[in-house]
């Protein structure tokens, strides 16, 4: 009687639960809200070469490649600091044309292009997309969702060859790492 | 206290060893688990900020991609450290992102996200807080909650530990202590006992051996070197006390000579103040002798100033006398002549006829008609008083002559007494006046030897002196004077009396053409007894002398010398006259 009252509380609290991660993420519109922020955090937990800025003062540009998924969420951005420098947005049309982009965001359409080019990426350009298998197809990090949160998986060997370092605590953030 | 005082030297060393042992032993020991325990405190809190910091810096990427397991993971490494009881991270909103806690039941709490918040030291748990940092922004904190348990443990540990180890340290050293004290305090402990030894017995030959060469040998080494002298000292004194009782025996003998030389010199003495007291008596009446004599003296003195007080007014009374006697001897004379006529009166034939009468009483007419005796009777009683009244005339005429004289011996006696009386006073006095007196007075001599009397007198100043000291004087010098004309025996004796004033001084001078003075007997003159002239007392002049000295002035003399004449000046101030 009591094991049976426990379980249905425990079952409704985890309804409830479940219920409000659903509720928090079902919401598109937050979900690229948080990717934005996640963008900008993984930019902080990176050792960015020596050369990927032109100046002390050069700004920390963010490219997005094909389809933007995140509307309005990115010029929030635009508000805050990386390593104290000011943060851009710019919308590539062309694949070719990346360079002095710090991180490249690669929407849906856009990923065939990329595929393409990833092997011949300009350096010290961090490649981020939530395309399923980005990961494992030449691009850094990947958005995926686990039991219905947003986390990422990085792959390490793609980024040492662009030179791009992670500070160890991202690492241990990463939901898997290849 | 008392107790100490009692105590002996070792205990009160050992008591005091121990006392301070105690002392050193017990602080070193607090201090040590004080130490001990700060330092233990101070190694968890570092421990428990470089934990935090791990955490805060590991937990930076779980807030950022908002990883609770991660974060989770993160905390739970934290088992690994025994002491840390609770750990959470509270995000920049305060919110509770996620915790650890060592023992499930322990409801603690995660604390309010505080950026200035660090640590916190209580009783039981020690706090650290780290700030989440992300790119220099606080994104949120991280509290590890470390618990003093163990630590207290151990401080309890450490103190039994301590107070064990005291314990026995304590033994060891009041054993150690006592054995020490044994070695150092023997020698003055057998030091104390010979000593006892040694005023008991009065045994002096009893010596200590020399253990060590430190304060304590010195010590030992001092005594044995004094208990010497003292046996040296006792010889001597042996010595000494046999001298001293010959000495005595001898000393006694002469205290008893001393003794009866005592007694003598005692009956000498008295002797003495006896002879003394006799001398004082012997003084004071000395001195009451003296003193008679010296009231004696004194009156004898004061009789001399009489003598020759009275010598002055004798010569006045010489000079009153000798003027007295002249005119006495007219006197004299008159009564002689008076005495003479009366006695030649025919008065006898007078009664030769009142018997003849008497005889013819019956024929009384008949006898002077018939009786050729009785006719001579109208005759004779013509004859009769034509006598008588020749006699009467002469009578008279003698007893005018004696009247006369008599009226100048009153004269002259009221003159003197004029004088009398008035000694010793001062007075203003004409000069002039008193040299007229002084002639007057002298007068009769000076007529009887047809003396010329020739006066200058200037006009001078009333002077203030005793009128009848200068008049003695003055009467002094002009009889003086006189006399010298006697006997010079000149025909023209003349006296000069000048009156002079000088400068400061009136002087008066009585000169004389008389016998003069001779030069040998000018300095005798005025010495006192000094005469020239038979029947002259020879204090005239000396007298004179010292009464113009009284007055203030002086007498001078000159002479040409024998037979030359004399004169004689009289000076008297002026300057010294009072205001009258």
């Amino acid at each position: 009687m009591r094991i049976a009252f426990l379980t249905r509380i425990l079952a409704i609290a985890f309804a409830l639960a479940t219920l409000f991660s659903n509720a928090v993420y079902a919401d598109a519109s937050r979900e690229y809200q948080l990717k934005a922020a996640y963008l900008l955090n993984f930019a902080r937990f990176i050792y960015w070469p020596m050369g990927s800025f032109s100046s002390a003062e050069a700004e920390f540009n963010i490219c997005v490649y094909g389809e933007n998924p995140f509307g309005e969420n990115l010029e929030y951005l635009l508000s805050k600091k990386v390593q104290n420098r000011s943060i851009t947005v710019n919308y590539k049309e062309d694949i070719n044309n990346i360079a002095g982009c710090h991180i490249l965001f690669v929407g849906e359409s856009g990923k065939e292009d990329f595929y393409r080019i990833s092997s011949t990426m300009p350096q010290n350009i961090l490649t981020v997309s939530d395309i399923e298998g980005f990961g494992s197809k030449g691009g850094m990090i990947e958005f995926i969702r686990v039991d219905n949160k947003i986390k990422f998986s990085i792959n390490v060997t793609q980024s040492t060859k662009s030179g791009i370092k992670y500070r160890s605590q991202l690492l241990e953030v990463a939901e898997n790492l290849r | 206290m008392s107790l100490i005082k009692k105590s002996s030297i070792k205990n009160k060393l050992l008591i005091v060893y121990i006392a301070i042992t105690t002392i050193v032993l017990a602080s070193a020991l607090i201090i040590s688990v004080n130490f001990q325990v700060a330092n233990s405190k101070k190694n968890i809190i570092s421990g428990l900020n470089i934990v935090g910091e791990i955490v805060a810096d590991r937990a930076a990427a779980s807030l950022a991609f908002s990883d609770v397991e991660s974060a989770n993971s993160n905390l739970r490494t934290l088992r690994s450290h025994d002491s840390i009881v609770y750990a959470c991270i509270r995000s920049v909103e305060n919110e509770v992102f996620s915790e650890y806690s060592a023992d499930v039941e322990t409801l603690i709490k995660c604390d309010d996200y505080n950026e200035g918040k660090s640590i916190s030291v209580g009783r039981e748990y020690i706090d650290v807080y780290k700030l989440i940092l992300l790119e220099g922004q606080a994104i949120g904190t991280v509290q590890v909650k470390a618990s003093l348990e163990d630590l207290n443990g151990q401080t309890i540990e450490s103190i039994k530990l301590s107070a064990l180890i005291f314990i026995g340290l304590m033994v060891v050293a009041a054993y150690v202590s006592g054995r020490v004290l044994n070695r150092i305090i023997e020698p003055i402990t057998q030091l104390k006992e010979i000593s006892q030894k040694v005023t008991d017995n009065n045994d002096y030959s009893l010596r200590m051996n020399k253990t060590s060469s430190d304060e304590v040998g010195v010590l030992v080494e001092s005594f044995n070197k004094m208990l010497d002298q003292i046996l040296e000292r006792d010889r001597a004194l042996i010595e000494e006390k046999d001298k001293a009782e010959i000495s005595a025996k001898s000393a006694k003998k002469y205290a008893k000579e001393t003794e009866n030389i005592n007694v003598d010199l005692e009956n000498e003495i008295r002797q003495r103040a006896k002879i003394e007291e006799e001398l004082q008596n012997l003084n004071e009446t000395l001195e009451d002798k003296v003193q008679a004599r010296t009231v004696e003296l004194e009156e004898l003195n004061e009789k001399i100033g009489g003598i020759a007080r009275s010598a002055g007014m004798a010569e006045v009374a010489s000079g009153v006398l000798h003027n007295v006697g002249n005119v006495l001897n007219s006197v004299n004379v008159s009564a002689s002549v008076i005495r003479e006529q009366v006695r030649k009166t025919k008065s006898e034939n007078l009664s030769r006829l009142v018997a003849m009468l008497d005889e013819n009483k019956g024929n009384i007419a008949n006898f002077i008609e018939n009786d050729e005796k009785g006719k001579q009777i109208p005759k004779f009683l013509s004859l009769l008083a034509g006598q008588l009244k020749e006699e009467k005339k002469n009578l008279y005429e003698e007893l005018d002559q004696l009247s006369s004289n008599i009226d100048h011996i009153k004269n002259v006696i009221s003159m003197q007494q004029s004088y009398a009386g008035s000694y010793g006073v001062r007075e203003k006095v004409k000069i002039s006046g008193l040299v007229e007196d002084a002639l007057k007075i002298n007068m009769q001599g000076i007529n009887q030897y047809e003396i010329q009397v020739i006066k200058e007198y200037e006009s001078v100043p009333m002077l203030y002196v005793d009128k009848h000291k200068a008049l003695q004087i003055i009467i002094n010098l002009i009889s003086n004077a006189k006399y010298a004309l006697i006997d010079g025996g000149k025909e023209n004796k003349a006296i000069c009396v000048i009156l002079k004033k000088n400068n400061s001084n009136v002087s008066i001078e009585i000169k004389d053409n008389g016998i003069g003075i001779a030069p040998n007997d000018m300095s005798h003159l005025f010495e006192y007894g000094f005469k020239k002239r038979r029947g002259g007392h020879g204090y005239g002049l000396h007298h004179s002398a010292l009464v113009a000295n009284e007055l203030g002035g002086k007498i001078s003399v000159s002479s040409d010398g024998s037979g030359k004449g004399a004169s004689f000046i009289m000076t008297i101030p002026i300057d010294e006259q009072p205001e009258a």
